[in-house]
């Protein structure tokens, strides 16, 4: 049974790192014709480069800094021109905890802009091209936080659970054109950030907290997004999948 | 990536027909030894491959599913359980014979927990097991007359976040895969066009699942694949229960 994307174009958002970056390196090793973005416009000019030195043509790395307004239009004027685009996965996104009281407009706005309206507007683009095609695979990826909570999440919270509502709704009205979408909600992930945002004891502590006793590895993140995007998954959509280790069963 | 079951062992029950045959069918195509069960005699899909081991397990039958659950207990090696034997009596709740209603607890629940009873310790001495329980999309929502199916698949949904917990050091990912209304000879025979008609405008894919769309994912679930998700329960529906 094999997972192959040969002939298929497919946009990851925030793939420079992390969850984004294992899910690109999944999809590149399964054939795939790679758009991928991320922030820094001189890592993004050094991956271009090294790729190109080294043959590989298949893969595009393209900035976008998805807080700013002029940049995300002429990322989407850019998405406009593919021609074909058969697999998108909405995968950057932000996080700032702070108790609710101490939050503020500016916050709210950073993070659902990040996290919902870009997302949004990438797939106004995307999807009328993937109805038109009659194919289309969506994966959003919303977090652990879009089905439980907990103090200082608010923001975050409410636009993973607002990104699990457009997945669910495009779902409804997409089934019957083949274009599937589905949210996969990842529970602790054991990313750089994670690594360098948290001390080895509060590693440990958070492992304690998770069933399966670990945190994931971006790949196995990674696998499930590939599985749904792939052409073994024709019937899942609408789907918002936890995979967290057991952490939201206890 | 590339699936394969070489050298895995699974136990699939009720894999005369419908989704437990497409589960056993693809896991043996993958190189997987598969044990199965059916409440008749060896069916013929069966003797087309070396390692399918089929036998009759009558799970209203406290003896017969004991002496499979004795036969199982004493394998070296299971990888893989799927739960997928089930049985729907339908009643409305003030018209419910209590024998009947034993009946689907007796076959969707009290069945299968005691076969994860008997395979777990085999499992836990290779550090390594995957479990699926198949539920139904009516554990989670419901109709009229579906008290006591519905009962077991939701119960099933309990027993897969419960023995998550109890096993996720042990490297044993427990899960439970809801399939919509799937093309089976059962749905075949039980409903009739205009029945289909009414489920099928309420499927946003505006068809039924076929077997292999549930097998593909039930597979992948109990594949290295996946080594992180435990405990979930998960809908393959074409968006019914999204809507
Ligand atoms: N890690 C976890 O434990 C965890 C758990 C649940 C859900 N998630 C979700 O999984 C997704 C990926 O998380 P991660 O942990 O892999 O994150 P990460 O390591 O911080 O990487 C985030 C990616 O998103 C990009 N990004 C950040 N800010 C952006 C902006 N303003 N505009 C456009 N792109 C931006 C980054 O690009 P640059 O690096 O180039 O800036 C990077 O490629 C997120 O949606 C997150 O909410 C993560």
């Amino acid at each position: 049974m094999q997972i192959n994307f040969t002939n298929k174009t497919v946009l990851i958002t925030g793939a420079t790192r992390g969850i984004g970056k294992a899910v690109a390196d999944c999809f590149f090793e399964s054939g795939a014709t790679l758009i991928l973005t991320g922030t820094q416009k001189e890592e993004i000019e050094l991956l271009n480069k090294r790729n190109k030195s080294n043959g590989v043509n298949n893969i595009e790395y393209v900035q976008a800094d998805f807080s700013n307004q002029e940049s995300v239009d002429s990322f989407l004027n850019q998405l406009k021109l593919y021609e074909q685009i058969e697999i998108c996965v909405n995968n950057a996104g932000v996080n700032r905890v702070n108790n609710f009281t101490d939050t503020s407009t500016d916050d709210f706005d950073w993070i659902h802009n990040i996290n919902l309206k870009v997302p949004y507007q990438i797939l106004s683009v995307v999807g009328p091209k993937m109805l038109q095609q009659g194919y289309g695979r969506i994966v959003n990826v919303a977090s652990i936080w879009s089905w439980i909570t907990r103090p200082g999440r608010s923001m975050y919270t409410s636009s993973k659970n607002a990104l699990v509502g457009l997945t669910k709704t495009l779902a409804v009205e997409w089934a019957s054109r083949n274009v599937l979408v589905n949210a996969v909600s990842p529970g602790f992930t054991l990313t750089e950030l994670t690594k360098t945002t948290n001390t080895k004891e509060q590693l440990i502590e958070l492992q304690n907290k998770i069933p399966v006793g670990r945190l994931a590895e971006p790949i196995e993140i990674a696998k499930l997004v590939a599985f749904l995007c792939s052409d073994l998954n024709t019937y899942i959509t609408g789907q918002n999948i936890i995979i967290d280790g057991g952490f939201t069963n206890v | 990536m590339n699936i394969s079951f070489i050298n895995k062992v699974a136990i699939v029950t009720g894999g005369e027909s419908g989704i437990g045959k497409g589960i056993a069918e693809k896991l043996l195509s993958l190189g997987c030894l598969v044990y199965t069960t059916g409440v008749n005699d060896k069916p013929e899909w069966c003797g087309q491959y070396d390692k399918c081991i089929y036998t009759k397990v009558d799970f209203l039958n406290q003896d017969s599913l004991d002496s499979f659950i004795n036969e199982i207990s004493q394998l070296s090696k299971i990888d893989i359980l799927i739960n997928n034997a089930g049985i729907q009596i339908m009643h409305a709740i003030d018209n419910i014979e209590t024998s009947d209603w034993d009946k689907v607890m007796d076959v969707n629940l009290k069945g299968p927990m005691k076969i994860m009873r008997a395979v777990v310790p085999v499992m836990k001495s290779h550090k390594e097991g995957r479990i699926l329980n198949i539920s139904s999309v009516a554990g989670l929502i419901s109709k009229p007359g579906q008290s006591s199916y519905s009962t077991t698949k939701s119960g099933l949904i309990g027993l897969t976040r419960s023995s998550a917990l109890d096993l996720a050091t042990f490297n044993i990912l427990v899960n439970a895969l809801c399939p919509g209304t799937t093309q089976t000879e059962m749905v075949e025979k039980v409903l009739n066009v205009d029945q289909k008609n009414a489920i099928l405008q309420n499927v946003p894919m505006g068809r039924f699942a076929k077997v292999d769309e549930i097998a593909n994912f039930a597979v992948f679930l109990c594949s290295e694949y996946n080594s992180y998700m435990t405990g979930q329960t998960i809908v393959v529906d074409g968006g019914f229960t999204a809507r």
